[in-house]
């Protein structure tokens, strides 16, 4: 499991990409890859092509990390999530708080 | 003297032993007139293994308390019994004595 | 520290003895073997010096009898031997030995040797220090949970789970079950219930099943809808979980005498309604977010309803028993769920089958997360309160003697349920309590009557088959979004009388009526899905005026006649 993030040059976007499995175990290297980042950025992607597994704890760390960025008026994007993955997200109807691709 | 004992263990052991050294070096000599005796005892036809015991018992406490020369012997003796090679010559009882006998002097003097 | 001499040289070990004991050490001299091991047992030292060559018992032998006591705490032996062959060292190794000294003793050698066995010595009791702090402490937290899990089992467990029509299981992952599974009686007859899974497991997990449970009984039993249910339990679980916290729940509710199911699935994996006549599933997918996650303002409720007789079961299950794994990390998974259900669709106990299926499938893996499953059949129909009233009979009090009512209008109609509120009002009579389940069938009929057929106009005919079932209740929240205009008046008009009381229910709707005679020479199971004959069953008296659009129903009841 390895949490790399990126932020745009003019800090309005930041992508966070997760390798592996997103569990627990996660919990802290996500987190630190979005809290310092200051001001907030207006865009924020969740890059997903490399994630293996999403679990619960997953699905509670990407509200967390909408409700930081905003809540209701945050901007978040899932990127290249795999067939298991989106199943996930779709009977969790994460697609009512998150854009999905 | 120089050959009998080899003083700057004894000026160690003294550091270490204190106001016992007497009580140490009696003792030592006691044990060891004990251990010669039954050594005289011991057959070479049959008892190579014990008289190898005891030779190597006698070596090693007497280095303790520098009594080097009559070591020596022992040690010599110690290790043709081991082989089992051990004869009537090599086994030099008197010499054993007399070497024991004149450290044990030299000690009391010194030391008692 | 406390060492332990073993040498039959008096001489050497005189000397080592006053050696160690200048370095601070307290010293216990042993001559041979046999001296060695007793001095050892009555002394108790942390570290044993051994001379390997002795009379009687030798070294090797001492030490291998004294390491096997092992009731001790660990401790050192050093081997002091003149031999110098590498084989002989090792022998000393492989006794049972720490390490080894070569005679003549060297007195900066052996110091720096005990000094490391020293370190390690205190090493190890700091170790076995801190694993009895942990054991201690971790008996007493097992303790405070068992306690508590027993507090947490009459809140939660207080339902009618052991009724004859539903089949379960439930393997929690630790001592507290992060599922929760909930059943109770409704007051109009038929059964509701709740499985829900909150992320995590153990303690955090279920200390959020105690205010779903709380909800769940408290409105249940007053007869609130499963949207108002779910309203106030969205509400309550959103202040009091934390962010990243939430629930995923299934909830259902079989009505026994409409025959009907209606269902609400949020973020648990697919449930199932089986039809043991056409040998069908019909699954039903998860349509909202978990409870917690969506604020108040925003959170939604829309519910499926289907047709549910003696012939139908419905399954639940969380996501443990999806995603339980097998020795190659591969998962239950979704489709060998239905494709199992599909092969035991004539099982008297599905449960059972599904969950010898998954035992299989699992072997002896270990399980990862808390695996439930609850298979419902169709429950008798109670009219009989799950409350018996113990209290004295010729105590009045309450509501016996008041006119309750309410005029719901337009938009209102679809926002508002007045059943529970006026149910509650009529119970604070403690002498109506045995009527409960009574009162509230007639009182939700004749309401649901006047809402349904009267101000939105539907006919119930359509319900008559399983599509028509999903039409009519389609069609039913469609007219109640855009009600605009329309109303029902609801009064109930409760006095004692010589022997008990007299509740005469008072229902005017603001639709077009209907033909009285008609309906009531037909006998017709149109007008209403249960017909006319129940209410008539239940009442006393009804009586149909201004052309079918109000309607006055009279229950009658006495103090010494208590339902059964």
């Amino acid at each position: 499991m390895a949490v790399t993030s990126v932020t745009s040059a003019d800090g309005k976007s930041l992508t966070i990409s997760i390798e592996g499995r997103f569990d627990f175990s996660a919990h802290q290297a996500f987190r630190g890859a979005y809290e310092k980042v200051s001001p907030i950025p207006a865009e924020i992607a969740v890059d997903m092509s490399g994630t293996t597994y999403l679990d619960s704890s997953a699905l509670g760390m990407l509200l967390l990390l909408r409700d930081h960025s905003g809540g209701d008026s945050s901007n978040i994007s899932l990127k290249g999530c795999n067939e298991d993955i989106r199943k996930i997200l779709t009977i969790s109807n994460f697609e009512q708080l998150f854009k999905i691709h | 003297m120089e050959n009998s004992l080899d003083l700057e263990i004894l000026n160690e052991l003294v550091d270490i032993m204190g106001d016992d050294m007497s009580m140490l070096l009696n003792s030592y000599m006691d044990d060891s007139r004990d251990k010669l005796a039954q050594l005289e005892k011991m057959d070479l036809s049959s008892d190579q293994e014990s008289i190898f015991r005891m030779a190597h018992s006698l070596k090693g406490s007497s280095r303790n308390v520098g009594v080097v020369e009559f070591s020596n012997l022992c040690e010599q003796i110690e290790l043709l019994a081991r082989a089992g090679t051990l004869t009537d010559s090599d086994f030099e009882i008197v010499k054993l004595n007399q070497l024991f006998e004149v450290a044990c002097q030299l000690l009391t003097k010194r030391y008692l | 520290m406390k060492i332990l001499i073993a040498d039959d040289n008096n001489t050497d070990r005189l000397i080592l003895s006053r050696v160690l004991e200048n370095f601070g050490h307290q010293v216990f001299q042993a001559i041979d073997g046999t001296d060695a091991i007793s001095k050892f047992e009555q002394h108790a030292p942390a570290l044993v010096l051994l001379d390997v060559l002795m009379p009687g018992y030798d070294g090797y032998e001492v030490a291998e009898i004294i390491k096997k006591e092992s009731s001790r705490a660990w401790f050192p032996i050093i081997f002091l031997t003149s031999l110098t062959e590498a084989s002989d060292l090792a022998k000393c190794i492989d006794a049972g030995g720490d390490d080894f000294v070569s005679k003549p003793i060297n007195k900066i050698i052996i110091k720096a040797k005990i000094d490391a066995f020293e370190r390690i010595i205190n090493l190890y009791h700091t170790v076995a220090e801190q694993r009895e702090k942990i054991q201690f402490h971790n008996e007493h937290l097992i303790q405070e949970q068992e306690a508590a899990k027993r507090v947490f089992n009459n809140i939660a467990h207080r339902g009618c789970l052991e009724a004859n029509n539903i089949n379960y299981h439930l393997s929690p992952m630790s001592i507290f079950n992060g599922d929760l599974m909930l059943a109770a009686e409704l007051p109009m007859g038929g059964m509701r219930l709740m499985l829900a899974d909150f992320t995590g497991h153990g303690l955090p997990a279920a200390i959020g099943a105690l205010p779903a449970s709380e909800i769940f009984y408290g409105m249940t039993t007053k007869g609130f809808s499963i949207t108002d249910m779910m309203i106030e339990m969205n509400t309550r679980l959103y202040s009091v979980l934390p962010r990243g916290v939430f629930c995923c729940v299934i909830v259902i509710d079989i009505d026994s005498l409409d025959e009907m199911l209606t269902i609400w699935n949020a973020g648990a994996p697919d449930s199932y309604i089986i039809s043991q006549k056409t040998q069908t599933v019909e699954l039903i997918h998860s349509s909202h977010l978990p409870l917690g996650i969506q604020s108040p303002e925003k959170f939604e409720v829309k519910c499926q309803s289907f047709p549910f007789t003696k012939q139908h079961k419905i399954i639940a299950v969380t996501d443990g028993i999806i995603e339980a794994e097998d020795s190659d990390l591969k998962m239950f998974g979704e489709k060998r769920m239905l494709s199992c259900i599909e092969k035991n669709l004539k099982s008297e106990n599905i449960c059972e089958a599904l969950m010898a299926e998954v035992d299989v499938f699992c072997g002896t893996t270990e399980q990862s997360d808390d695996l439930s499953l609850l298979e419902v059949s169709f429950p008798e129909f109670v009219t009989q309160d799950v409350l018996k009233s113990t209290e004295n009979k010729s105590a009045v009090s309450g509501t016996s003697d008041a006119v309750i009512s309410l005029n719901l209008r337009g938009k209102s109609l679809g926002n508002f349920d007045p059943i529970p509120l006026f149910l509650q009002t009529l119970l604070s009579c403690n002498e109506l309590l045995p009527h409960r389940a009574r009162i509230f069938t007639v009182l939700s009929e004749l309401y649901n009557n006047a809402l349904d057929h009267g101000v939105l106009g539907l006919d119930s005919a359509m319900k008559n088959d399983s599509d028509g079932f999903a039409n009519y209740y389609q069609k039913r929240a469609q007219g109640l979004t855009e009600l605009d205009v329309g109303f029902v008046n609801v009064s109930v008009d409760h006095h004692p009388t010589a022997t008990g009381g007299k509740l005469v229910f008072d229902l005017t709707d603001s639709g077009n009526g209907f033909d009285v005679e008609r309906i009531v020479k037909e006998g017709s199971k149109n007008y209403s899905g249960r017909g006319l004959p129940l209410l008539l069953n239940l009442c006393d008296s009804i009586e149909y005026l201004d052309g079918g659009k109000r309607v006055q129903a009279t229950y009658l009841w006495d103090h010494n006649d208590i339902p059964e």
